[in-house]
């Protein structure tokens, strides 16, 4: 019989439960864990032999069944559960997914499988690390929560059945991804095809035109609620593989870290979770590394030996909440100032001026970092300004919160759809450039006395609090023509974590729009996150403010 | 035709022939309304709404280091996988197929991947991922 037609089916599959494993693994780590948490990695990797036995992937199955037995070994015969063996069952878990990953590029699936296995005999808990003990039942869940391990979410995007089965199977079915990206770009054509009726409307001056106009309006806010409602997905569908990160990431820094995630269920646009995948990665990696501090440390401090970081998700009216928290060191915003102005990104002045919150920010200046050692896994001085221009290109805000000694927190706002945003439209010169609504705090238009030079900088006080001023004209290259006018139109937003005004020529009001990419060579140019067609056809470019200047 | 026969677009810029191999080029058609490209340089002519795509236009000519002037009469818009790109060209002059060429030699600079040695005379055709390359590399000055 012919199985390759089920290969992609094995494929996902097959990684539903290794997802499973990876985590299940973790979670008995962790602490002890009731009976029904253990029979799930059993019943996982059950379904894995079975599966690729069916299939013909014989060293797939074998090792996924000495996996199961090893199993055994702490189900059955009440050995400890230690990290060592842990650490034998995440590998086999790797060894698996780099044979599937095979078996996707039409290899045969077969690597060399005899030492994992030589050495899942031959284990002993010789030299448990911190081991774990299961309990015989009732035992409390792990700090991670699962609320549905075995009810998991595709590539392509679509909640599918657990292996256990159920009654919900006719309800879903499988989409390709692509589908769904082109549901969402077809939704925001219509929408840009909407402003343009509605610009011709108002040209034609037809009552019945308006009430057409109106309906459709009405068609495709309903319509692009339900396109992104089938686009959302869990946030456990990125964050599933975090427990393993954060596990293999503290063992290797010597430490010893719990990590919770709270809300997992969240909802969120799948462009969006796609983004965020390597933004929280580099969070949670400088949590683990830079924030925590080894044992030696927390009990000089008198802390709890283990660290605490927390991954927390919830939904704050149009806008998910992401929050990573750790219980670590903290930040000391005057030796953030301190290396800033000694490595020259701004001045002294500037620098007695800044509050915490905005010295904290100054971490995600491209190149800066305070790291005293550089690791393989954070402190390069790269990353938190990618993450935080990640955030803003999807339209959301980064604020950091730290105490001294007490820990961090990072807090990523963002908007729960991708590409349809709301945008400031300005003019700057002869241009017309759209200001993502996220990344402004205020608008106002200040008089010209209100200006003051210091320092070779034009600033202004708004609530007595000095603001830098920035011409968006002279940073496209134009000879501001706003400067001679009595009063400015402008915009607070933050720059290289500073609050900044920004003049423009005018506001032209607010619109949703949507976003087209640039692509090469413009997605190179420094300060441009992408394009939108207006209800005119024309062209305007989405600024991104944070590396504008 | 025989479809699997390179074939080359010939066009002008300043008086001297070039080719694309017509496999990198999407569609050829008159100037579109172009938009500014904030801080850009100054060879990029703007950016056009290609059927729904944004692309940026690439004045040819003064990439190549000609003065500004001469407006191209024809966009050539690169393929999609390619890039988001179009050329402006003063014209285009015509198609030709691979047997009509004489001899193809290699590229004398690295703006370009061959000569044609036509019955009209040499034809240089452009190397359009090292042009890419170049203008990923320079465009933030």
């Amino acid at each position: 019989m012919d199985m390759s037609q089920y290969r992609g089916l094995f494929i996902s599959e097959s990684r539903e439960h290794l997802r499973a494993i990876g985590e299940l693994i973790v979670v008995l780590e962790s602490e002890a864990v009731d009976r029904e948490t253990i029979d799930s990695l059993f019943r996982s990797a059950h379904s894995l032999k079975g599966m690729a036995s069916s299939m013909g992937y014989g060293r797939i199955a074998t090792l996924a069944h000495k996996m199961e037995d090893f199993m055994d070994r702490f189900r059955r015969g009440g050995e400890v559960f230690t990290a060592g063996a842990a650490d034998l069952l995440l590998e086999g878990a790797d060894l698996i997914e780099a044979m599937i990953q095979d078996v996707e590029q039409g290899l045969s699936g077969e690597r060399e499988i005899d030492g994992l296995l030589e050495r899942l005999a031959g284990y002993s808990a010789a030299s448990p690390s911190e081991p774990v003990v299961l309990a015989d039942d009732g035992g409390r869940l792990g700090t991670i929560e699962l609320t549905h391990p075995m009810n998991t979410v595709t590539e392509s995007g679509v909640k599918v059945e657990g292996p256990k089965g159920g009654g919900e199977s006719q309800q879903t079915v499988r989409v390709k991804t692509e589908v769904l990206d082109h549901l969402i770009n077809l939704t925001g054509e219509l929408i840009t095809t909407k402003h343009r009726l509605l610009t011709i409307g108002k040209d034609v001056g037809l009552a019945s035109f308006g009430d057409a106009i109106t309906e459709l309006s009405r068609l495709l806010r309903e319509l692009h609620n339900e396109v992104v409602l089938v686009r959302m997905l869990p946030f456990s569908a990125v964050s599933d593989r975090f427990p393993r990160m954060v596990r293999d990431l503290a063992r290797k820094g010597g430490k010893d870290a719990v990590f919770e995630i709270v809300g997992k269920e969240i909802e969120l646009d799948r462009g969006i979770l796609e983004e965020l995948a390597d933004p929280l990665i580099h969070i949670l990696r400088n949590a683990v590394d830079h924030g925590l501090e080894s044992e030696k440390e927390r009990l000089a401090s008198g802390k709890p030996l283990q660290g605490k970081i927390t991954l927390s998700v919830s939904r704050e009216k149009d806008l998910v909440v992401v929050t990573v928290e750790d219980d670590g060191r903290g930040m000391d915003p005057a030796r953030l100032i301190a290396t800033a102005v000694a490595k020259g990104v701004i001045g002294p002045e500037e620098g007695r001026l800044m509050s915490p919150r905005e010295a904290f920010l100054l971490t995600c200046i491209p190149g800066f970092s305070t790291a005293g050692e550089v690791t393989d896994v954070s402190g390069r001085g790269v990353g938190m300004d990618a993450v935080r221009s990640t955030v803003q290109t999807l339209g959301g805000s980064m604020a950091i919160e730290s105490e001294k000694g007490c820990g961090s927190r990072i807090i990523l706002k963002l908007p729960l759809t991708i590409a349809i945003i709301n945008v400031l439209l300005v003019t700057a010169g002869p241009l017309t450039v759209a200001v993502p609504v996220s990344a402004v705090m205020r608008t106002l238009e200040i008089r010209r006395d209100m200006i003051e030079v210091c320092d070779n900088q034009t600033l202004f006080y708004l609530d007595e609090e000095p603001l830098p001023l920035l011409s968006l004209e002279e940073t496209f290259g134009f000879r501001s023509t706003s400067r001679s006018a009595n009063t400015i139109p402008l915009f607070v937003s933050e720059v290289k974590g500073r609050k900044v005004g920004v003049t423009v020529d005018r506001f032209l009001g607010q619109q949703e729009v949507f976003v087209k990419p640039l692509g090469s060579p413009l997605d190179k140019l420094k300060g441009l996150t992408g394009g939108a067609v207006l209800g005119d056809g024309q062209i305007v470019f989405i600024l991104d403010i944070a590396n504008l200047f | 035709m025989n479809s699997g026969c390179r074939r080359f677009i010939i066009f002008s810029l300043r008086g001297e022939r070039y080719a694309l191999d017509l496999r990198e080029v999407a569609e050829v058609m008159e100037p579109p309304l172009t938009y500014p490209i904030p801080r850009a340089p100054h060879y990029f002519a703007g950016i056009i709404n290609f059927h729904g795509t944004l692309v940026a236009a690439l004045d040819l000519a003064m990439f190549f280091g000609a003065k500004p002037g001469f407006p191209g009469e024809k966009i050539l818009v690169l393929d999609r996988n390619i890039a988001n790109l179009a050329f402006r060209v003063d014209m285009v002059e015509d198609i030709i197929a691979e047997e009509t060429v004489l001899e193809e030699r290699d590229g004398s600079d690295e703006m370009t991947a061959s000569l044609l040695v036509m019955a009209g005379g040499e034809v240089k055709v452009l190397a359009v991922r090292h042009i890419l390359e170049k203008l990923e590399a320079t465009i933030n000055g």
